[in-house]
């Protein structure tokens, strides 16, 4: 938008004219005109040279649309207001809102142009501000989209929803920009097919065929370090990573771990811990075993008896490098000194309230910028005091209307919760965002390298940012596990410690896991199961 | 729980008036100290969570993020004044959650982690400064109110400055809270019961007149500085909340000490 604001303005915003031989506009802005140019030469030549007149379009998006956005203001207006500055409210240039490209004014006499938008429905914040009490949010926006292109051929060239682990935008009617399973995909997909089809839009493009490993979202990019090493790894938190309809997934030739309770899946793991000899007593560890791929760190935790989550409940601690760096104490009445720093802690309980906590000093997403004084420091400090935190990632921002008369408040995402699943698409339990699965005895625990902080696996880094640097090589990584019965009138705190590995709890007791960096990485694809969602949508639509 | 007679009621008054409660056997009976550790719960105050200006009212994000989470895997509970009267209220590991101000910290720092755990609080609001510049809005306290875990206090609607007892006359006092309610009325569709002295400012009886003819229920105490530990027992005095000022001064193991304590009296 900003290059098609400073073009306009370099020609000073003159409504301009142009008659083509296939094309013409009248009273178009500088950006219009010369797309209008750009098309009918390009229809020119293929006549010419080829005999062929095809249909042409420019793909427009909707900061661009011609509608007008009443709660879209301009971002550096809103900064000024928030701190108290007057803003000049006959300044006309906002962010998200600040230009038009109106491609309805592109006329054709031989009906070869029509006018095609990226229509997402979580992006920009207008998509939710402006419709919130409509019942169907998307189809209300395609309407006043179809309605100011009547007469004219409107395809809605991409639109998706993608598969990740994270959310990067929050939306009013659930739809949001990541943070669904593949189910949930396909059935949104279909809902906005749906509204497409209700707004008498020519046709769709779905966003995408594949997940991409070199697409990157602002709310990771920056921790991508370095950056040209993206596409060497895969991140299940990164929405634009995981818009496909074909799952493009690390190993070859299929998942090293399917979280299935499958303990042969396991055997060619890092054992970081075995008890040799088992007294099969409850909460018993019996081993703790460590694998990865391109995408995840994979933790088995090995139980002699079967588990049951309301009698027995664990602790998982990470130490993902330098181990005299992290957090020593345990929550939840846990009266243990852990032998190394940790980074992470898991906390199984359930099914559903199990988390991921990370030492407070280490927690980036509270030092993401947008607000006050970020923190300058992100690297694990020494701790006993057991400062844990949940992750939160910042959505959207607080916004506030054109008119500075209405306010909306800041989204979050949390990244903190832990899905229990199967990764089988055959299994009940299958969900494609399974972080980790109980069966029997077993514990296996999928987390995805950049929700632990990491840079860039394939080389080992961790991100850390102190002083100059911005990430350090990690040494590896190590684990400790420590099983308790919970007390059942203070949930979540612990009533007894059950067991405890490394035990004792002494740093040369710990096997330290470093896996193999990396060149070329391995994957393989699965179509998703909204493939087929949207397979038998269509083909019941055709009949 | 058994009934409490004057007598009783009296030692545990002197001794919370004392503030921090000491194992005193002499003084008190195991069925007494049993009572008052099950009704006394500690009620904690914060106005800012940011990491600059680091003030006597600022708590940074982390150390706020790592107090909520001990809270929560301690086995606490928060309740709001409006569920003091439930039966689960006497039954639960409690705390209880309030901020001052209204300062937009909250919306960015303090309110999206409290929903994740699922914890109440109250929010005490500067009437006159809703919606300017770094202060919460009505429209963003509409947003979040149906997720039924904040209350909405009154603190002041334009008599937040020091000094204000002795140079607000009652009469404006009175105007003061009502033009409060009627706003909060206006915007939120809600009645507010709940009432905290501006900078802490002791009432006098006849402000505190004035609240209960206005329908206020409960009124939040603190000091400017954390002098005593007080925590807080409905079964002794229901009508006036005492708090604990956060700030940045509080390490960690400062925090675990003064929740935990409140349980283990």
């Amino acid at each position: 938008m900003t290059s098609v604001k400073g073009y306009n303005e370099r020609h000073e915003r003159k409504d301009k004219y142009f008659y083509g031989k296939y094309l013409y506009i009248e009273k178009g802005n500088p950006f219009e005109v010369w797309n209008t140019q750009i098309l009918d030469y390009l229809l020119n030549y293929s006549y010419e040279t080829y005999g062929h007149l095809p249909l042409v379009s420019v793909v427009n998006w909707i900061p661009l649309d011609p509608i007008e956005h009443p709660t879209e203001s301009n971002i550096e207006d809103e900064e000024s207001f928030f701190i108290g500055i007057k803003p000049n409210l006959k300044k006309c240039n906002e962010n998200e809102d600040m230009e038009v490209f109106d491609t309805y004014k592109i006329k054709s006499s031989f009906n070869c142009f029509f006018s095609s938008y990226h229509v997402y429905p979580y992006y920009p914040d207008f998509m939710n501000y402006e419709f919130l009490t409509e019942k169907r949010p998307y189809l209300a926006y395609l309407k006043r989209l179809k309605e100011h292109h009547k007469g004219q051929a409107l395809l809605i060239a991409e639109f998706g929803i993608p598969t990740s682990r994270a959310s990067a935008h929050w939306q009013v009617h659930g739809w949001t920009h990541g943070g669904k399973n593949e189910v949930e995909q396909g059935r949104i997909l279909v809902e906005m097919i749906k509204d497409i089809e209700k707004a008498k839009c020519a046709g769709y493009a779905i966003f995408s065929w594949a997940d991409e490993w070199f697409k990157v979202n602002w709310l990771f990019m920056k921790y991508y370090l370095p950056r040209d090493r993206k596409p060497l790894w895969f991140n299940l938190q990164d929405p634009e990573e995981n818009y496909g309809l074909l799952e493009v997934y690390p190993g070859y030739p299929k998942k090293i771990v399917s979280l299935s309770g499958e303990l042969k899946e396991w055997e060619e793991a890092f054992i970081a811990y075995k008890n040799l000899s088992p007294l099969n007593k409850e909460g018993e560890i019996k081993s703790i075993r460590l694998a990865n791929d391109e995408g995840f760190l994979y933790i088995l935790v090995e139980v002699s008896t079967k588990i049951n989550l309301k009698e027995t409940q664990f602790f998982v601690g990470i130490d993902t490098g330098h181990k005299e760096y992290g957090e020593f104490s345990f929550p939840a009445g846990i009266n243990l000194i852990s032998p190394v720093g940790l980074k992470f802690l898991l906390h199984i309980t359930g099914k559903k309230d199990s988390r991921l906590l990370v030492a407070s000093s280490y927690n980036k997403m509270l030092s993401h910028e947008k607000f006050f004084s970020p923190k300058g420091e992100v690297f694990p400090q020494k701790s006993l005091a057991g400062k844990w935190n949940l992750i939160l990632c910042k959505t959207n921002m607080r916004r506030v209307t054109k008119d500075f008369k209405k306010l909306f408040g800041p989204k979050f995402y949390n990244l903190s919760s832990l899905r229990f699943g199967s990764l089988k698409p055959e299994n009940p339990d299958f969900d494609s965002l399974a972080d980790f699965y109980v069966k029997d005895n077993l514990i296996e625990i999928r987390l995805p390298w950049e929700l632990l902080n990491f840079s860039d696996p394939s080389s080992r880094k961790m991100f850390w940012k102190e002083n100059d640097i911005l990430w350090k090589e990690s040494d590896g990584i190590r684990v400790v596990v420590i099983s308790y019965k919970p007390n059942p009138f203070k949930p979540p705190t612990a009533l007894k410690i059950l067991d405890f590995r490394p035990n004792p709890l002494e740093k040369d007791k710990i096997n330290t896991y470093v896996w193999e960096k990396w060149e070329v990485p391995s994957f393989h694809t699965r179509l998703k199961k909204s493939y087929f969602i949207l397979q038998r949508y269509l083909k019941n639509e055709k009949n | 729980m058994r009934k409490i007679s004057r007598r009783e009621t009296l030692k545990l008054l002197l001794l919370s008036s004392l503030g921090s409660l000491t194992s005193n056997s002499l003084v008190f009976s195991y069925e007494e100290k049993k009572a008052f550790q099950e009704e006394s719960f500690p009620v904690l105050l914060y106005h800012e969570i940011a990491y600059e200006p680091l003030t006597s009212y600022t708590v940074t994000p982390e150390e706020f993020f790592s107090q909520m989470e001990v809270l929560y895997s301690s086995g606490f509970e928060t309740l709001l004044p409006q569920e003091l009267d439930s039966s689960v209220a006497k039954k639960i590991k409690k705390v209880m959650l309030t901020f001052d101000d209204g300062s937009y910290t909250f919306l960015e720092y303090a309110y999206p982690l409290l929903r994740e755990y699922r914890f109440k609080v109250v929010m005490n609001v500067i009437g006159s400064k809703v919606g300017k510049g770094w202060f919460i809005s009505w429209d963003e306290y509409r947003e979040i109110l149906d997720e039924g875990l904040l209350e909405i206090g009154c603190h002041s609607y334009d008599f937040h400055f020091p000094n204000w007892s002795k140079k607000l006359s009652l009469k404006k006092f009175e105007e003061d809270l009502l033009r409060f309610k009627e706003e909060a009325f206006k915007h939120l569709k809600i009645e507010i019961t709940t009432f905290s002295s501006p900078f802490g400012e002791r009432l006098t009886s006849e402000h505190v007149k004035i609240l209960k003819k206005l329908g206020f229920k409960h009124i939040f105490m603190s000091e400017e500085e954390t002098i005593e530990r007080t925590y807080y027992n409905p079964a002794l005095n229901f009508q006036f909340i005492p708090r604990f000022n956060l700030n940045h001064y509080f390490s960690l193991e400062d925090f675990k000490n003064l929740v935990m304590k409140g349980e283990n009296l």
